[in-house]
C-alpha cells in the first residue's frame, strides 16, 4: 500500500483539496447521464423505435460499441460480454449489415469527453450527439449500436419467470429423486416439481441505436437467462437447496440469440417474422 | 454474494463443523490435479483445463495487481498453496459451504487459500481473486490492516477482469450495489469498530457491502488512494486505527459518510466507476503445466492444509484440525505415498498435535531414517519434537528440548531462510530459558517473514528486558487487528500490562 502513495503526486499536504474531490465527482458524472437513462428505462418493457426506422432501412454500416461501454458490467455476469458481443455481431451480419468496432478504452474516452463537452455547453442531453460526432472522425458508419448486459431482479414463480420478452425456467442440479410406490406422495411430488418462488437474479441485454446525426432511433431490451441455478443439498436425502451461480450461463447460443432478437425487435426484423 | 472469511472468522466457524466427522476414504480423492505457476501451487478436484485456466488468470491478476499497487511482481515468493474443492463434503471439512465460499491463511513460510468451486464460472474466479488479494496484501504489509479495509480491498480487486482491449478494475458487484442501495452503508463509526468475532452471520452482508463500498470510493480517485496510503502508513507506525483515520482522511466520519452515500447512489444506478488499463501493458503469462495427482498425494496436500490450520489456532484451541490432518496423512502413509518420508514426517507432527507422543516419535524416526537431508522432513520433525517436549512438560534442561533444538538447527542447515524454522528455534530456546539466544532467532526469523505470534514473542523478550516502549510498538498493530483472534487478544492483554 505504501507504494500506491508513491506513484501519485499529492494535490496538497495530507488530503485532497476541495477541487480534487469536485473533479473526482465530475468524472463520475460523466457516466451518470446515460447509465441513469438506461436504468430509468429498465422498467419499460416495450422496445421504443423512432418512426421510419423499423427494419433499419438504408443502414449498411454499423459501428458496434463493446458491451457496457457506459453502464457498469456487473462481475456476476462479466463472462457474458464476449458471448453477447459475438451473438450481436452474428445477428447483424446475418441481416447483411457491415460491422465496424471501437475498443472499450477508445469508446469510454470518447464518451467521457462528449459528456464533459456537453456539460460545459450546459446541455448534457447533447452528449450522445457529440459522442457520435467524435466517433465519425475515425469511423464510417450509418448507426452506432451501444449494447449493455444488465443484472436485474425479477419475480420467480415455481422456478419460472418472464421478463423482457422471454420466459425461462431456472435450472435444477442435484435434484432429489422421487420416491416410488407407496412413498410417492402428492407432497413429495409437489415439493420436487412445484419449484421455488421468490426474487431471482436475471440478466437482460439492453441496446441503444444512435443515427449518424446522434439522435436515438431505437432502444430495446431482451431477456437472456437466470444468473443462478437451484442446487439441492444432500441430494436424495432432503429437499434443502441453495441458489448458486448458473454453471452454464452464456453458453447456450439459442438462448443468447433469442435475447438478442428480442432486444433488437423491431429495429431489426427477425428472419422468421 | 457468498461470504468469504479470513482466519479468525474461519477458526470460529469451523471447529463445530468438524467435530465428530467420519474419516474420508482415499477413494474420494480421485480426479485431483495440480498446477504450478511460480511460487503458487493450485490443486483441486477440478478438470485440468479449468485448473490451467485459473492458474493463467491468477498469473495475469498478479501482474495487474503489482502494476496497480506499484509493487514489483512477485517481490516476495513465499509459497502459496491454493486448494479448490468441488467435492462439497471434503470442502465442508475445511469449513467451506453453508455461506462460506473461500478463506485465506497466512503463515510464516507459506500461505494457503481454500475455495469452494460451485459453478466454475465468474463467481468462483472472483472468490479466488478475493482471497488471493488477502495474501498479496499480507505479503507486502508488515502490519495488519483493519478488517474493513482488508475485506474491502479484497472485494474491490476480486472483480478484476479483461474484456475487449482493457483490463477493468473496480467493477461493482451487483449484489453489493443492490444491498447498499436497499439498506444503505453501515454508519462509518460502526464499520470501523466492527470486530470479527462479535459479528453475527446475518451482519456479514452489511459489513462486506459497506467495506467494499468505502474501499471502492477511496480507490476510485487519486485523492482517495492517497488518503488510504496515508492511513496504511500510519497503521504501520503503530498508530491506532481510530487515531489514524481522522488524520489520514482529514474529515469527520459523518462527512466521509455523506460522500460515500453519493458514491454508492451512482454505483447502484449502474454508473461504471471503473479503472481501465490497456491490456497490452501486460504480457501473456506462461501456461502452467497441469499434472494429475495420485489420491495419496492429494491426501498429503490436504493433511498439510489441516496441519497449517492447527498451527494457526495456537496452543489453546486446535479444534479438530489435528484429527483431520491425521485422517488424510494416515491414508497417504497406509497406501504408500509417493513421497513417503515427507508424509510420515507430517503424520508425526499431526500425531504430536493430537497428543500421541509415541506415535509421533516412531513416524519421525522412520521419516528421518529415509530422508535425513530433506528440509521439510526436518522441519516437521523439529516441530513434532518441540510439541512432544511441551506435551511432557519438559524442564528447561531436558533432553527433549535439546532434541527439538537440534532438529531445528539441522532444518536450518538445509533451509537457512526458513522463517518458520527460526521462529521454532526461538520458541524452543524460550522454553530452555535462553532468552537472548531466542531473541536472536526471532530477529532472524523476522528477516524472512512476518507474523503476529512472532511479533508477540519478540515483544515478550523486550518486556523481560524492561524495554516496555519497544514491546508496545510491536504489540500495538496486532492489538488493533480485528482479524487475529487469539493473537490479537494476547497482544491486547500484554499491551494492557504495559499501559494499564
Amino acid at each position: 500500500m505504501d507504494r500506491i502513495r508513491q506513484t501519485e503526486r499529492p494535490h496538497g499536504p495530507q488530503r485532497p483539496n476541495a477541487s480534487g474531490l469536485a473533479q473526482a465527482f465530475a468524472s463520475k458524472l460523466a457516466c451518470v447521464a446515460l447509465a441513469s437513462l438506461i436504468v430509468a428505462c429498465a422498467s419499460d418493457p416495450p422496445n421504443q423505435i423512432s418512426e421510419g426506422h423499423a427494419g433499419a432501412p438504408g443502414v449498411r454500416r454499423v459501428l458496434l460499441c463493446p458491451p457496457n461501454l457506459v453502464v457498469a458490467l456487473r462481475p456476476e455476469i462479466q463472462s457474458g460480454a464476449n458471448a453477447i458481443d459475438r451473438e450481436i455481431a452474428a445477428y447483424f451480419e446475418s441481416q447483411g449489415r457491415e460491422l465496424d468496432r471501437i475498443g472499450l478504452i477508445e469508446g469510454r474516452k470518447a464518451w467521457k469527453q462528449a459528456v464533459a463537452e456537453a456539460k460545459a455547453a450546459g446541455v448534457l442531453t447533447n452528449a450522445p450527439r457529440i459522442f457520435v460526432d467524435r466517433l465519425a472522425q475515425d469511423h464510417e458508419f450509418d448507426v452506432v449500436v451501444m449494447p449493455s448486459l444488465l443484472l436485474l431482479q425479477t419475480r420467480m414463480d415455481a422456478n419460472n419467470a418472464s421478463w423482457d420478452g422471454v420466459t425461462r425456467r431456472m435450472k435444477t442440479v442435484n435434484a432429489p429423486v422421487l420416491a416410488s410406490g407407496r412413498n410417492d406422495s402428492l407432497l413429495s411430488k409437489g415439493l420436487a416439481s412445484g419449484g421455488i418462488s421468490g426474487p431471482a437474479w436475471v440478466t437482460s441485454l439492453h441496446v441503444l441505436v444512435f443515427a449518424r446525426d446522434g439522435s436515438r432511433v431505437f432502444e430495446g431490451r431482451g431477456g437472456i437467462e437466470f444468473v443462478q441455478e437451484i442446487d439441492h443439498i444432500d441430494a436424495g436425502k432432503s429437499f434443502r437447496y441453495t441458489l448458486r451461480p448458473n454453471s452454464s450461463i452464456f453458453q447456450n447460443r439459442e438462448i443468447l440469440h433469442e435475447g438478442v432478437v428480442q432486444a433488437f425487435t423491431p429495429y431489426l426484423v427477425p428472419p422468421e417474422a | 454474494m457468498r461470504a468469504r472469511a479470513a482466519l479468525a472468522l474461519l477458526l470460529a466457524l469451523l471447529a463445530p463443523a468438524c467435530a465428530g466427522s467420519s474419516w474420508i476414504p482415499l477413494s474420494r480423492l480421485s480426479g485431483w490435479h495440480a498446477a504450478q505457476a511460480g511460487s503458487t501451487r493450485l490443486i483441486g478436484d477440478v478438470a485440468p483445463e479449468a485448473l490451467e485456466g485459473l492458474a493463467r488468470d491468477l498469473a495475469r491478476f498478479d501482474a495487474i495487481f503489482a502494476k496497480l499497487a506499484g509493487w514489483p511482481e512477485r517481490a516476495l515468493t513465499t509459497p502459496l498453496t491454493i486448494t479448490l474443492f468441488r467435492n462439497r463434503e471434503i470442502g465442508a471439512r475445511f469449513g467451506l459451504g453453508r455461506g462460506l465460499a473461500g478463506w485465506a491463511l497466512g503463515a510464516l513460510d507459506a500461505s494457503f487459500i481454500a475455495v469452494q468451486i460451485t459453478s466454475g464460472r465468474d463467481e468462483d474466479r472472483n472468490t479466488l481473486f478475493h482471497e488471493y488479494t488477502h495474501v498479496l496484501l499480507r505479503r507486502n504489509q508488515r502490519a495488519p490492516l483493519p478488517r474493513w479495509l482488508d475485506e474491502g480491498l479484497a472485494s474491490y480487486f476480486s472483480s478484476v477482469s479483461e474484456r475487449d482491449d482493457a483490463v477493468v478494475v473496480g467493477a461493482a458487484p451487483g449484489a453489493y450495489a443492490a444491498h447498499i442501495a436497499r439498506h444503505g452503508a453501515l454508519p462509518l463509526a460502526q464499520l470501523f469498530a466492527v470486530p470479527s468475532e462479535r459479528m453475527r452471520f446475518a451482519e456479514f452482508a452489511d459489513f462486506y457491502a459497506s467495506s467494499w463500498a468505502l474501499s471502492h470510493y477511496l480507490m476510485s480517485t487519486p485523492a482517495g488512494r492517497l488518503e488510504l496510503a496515508a492511513f496504511v502508513k500510519q497503521l504501520a507506525r503503530g498508530i491506532p486505527s481510530d487515531e489514524a483515520q481522522p488524520a489520514a482522511f482529514g474529515r469527520s466520519n459523518d462527512q466521509l459518510g455523506e460522500e460515500l452515500a453519493i458514491h454508492v447512489a451512482h454505483l447502484a444506478r449502474g454508473v461504471a466507476i471503473e479503472t481501465l488499463i490497456d491490456a497490452r501493458a501486460f504480457s501473456a503469462p506462461e501456461p502452467a503445466s497441469v499434472v494429475a495427482l495420485d489420491p495419496r498425494e492429494a491426501a498429503y496436500e490436504l493433511g498439510n492444509l489441516a496441519l497449517a490450520l492447527a498451527a494457526a489456532c495456537g496452543d489453546e484451541d486446535k479444534g479438530n484440525w489435528p484429527g483431520l490432518a491425521r485422517n488424510f496423512l494416515t491414508l497417504a502413509v497406509a497406501k504408500g505415498a509417493p513421497d513417503a518420508p515427507r508424509v510420515e514426517a507430517a503424520l508425526g507432527e499431526a500425531r504430536a498435535l493430537s497428543g500421541d507422543v509415541a506415535g509421533s516419535l516412531s513416524a519421525e524416526q522412520a521419516a528421518l531414517a529415509r530422508a535425513p537431508n530433506d528440509s521439510r522432513v526436518r522441519l516437521h520433525a523439529a516441530r513434532a519434537a518441540l510439541l512432544r517436549a511441551e506435551l511432557e512438560n519438559s524442564p528447561a534442561a531436558s533432553p527433549a528440548l535439546a532434541e527439538a533444538e537440534a532438529q531445528y538447527l539441522q532444518a536450518l542447515t538445509l533451509a537457512p531462510e526458513s522463517a518458520s524454522a527460526w521462529f521454532g528455534l526461538g520458541q524452543t530456546r524460550v522454553r530452555m530459558g535462553r532468552s537472548d539466544d531466542a531473541f536472536t532467532a526471532f530477529e532472524t526469523a523476522k528477516g524472512f517473514g512476518w507474523s503476529g505470534p512472532l511479533e508477540i514473542a519478540l515483544a515478550r523478550i523486550h518486556l523481560e528486558r524492561g524495554e516496555r516502549e519497544r514491546a508496545a510498538e510491536l504489540l500495538r498493530p496486532i492489538a488493533q487487528d480485528t482479524h487475529a483472534g487469539p493473537t490479537q487478544k494476547e497482544a491486547a492483554k500484554l499491551l494492557e500490562q504495559i499501559h494499564p
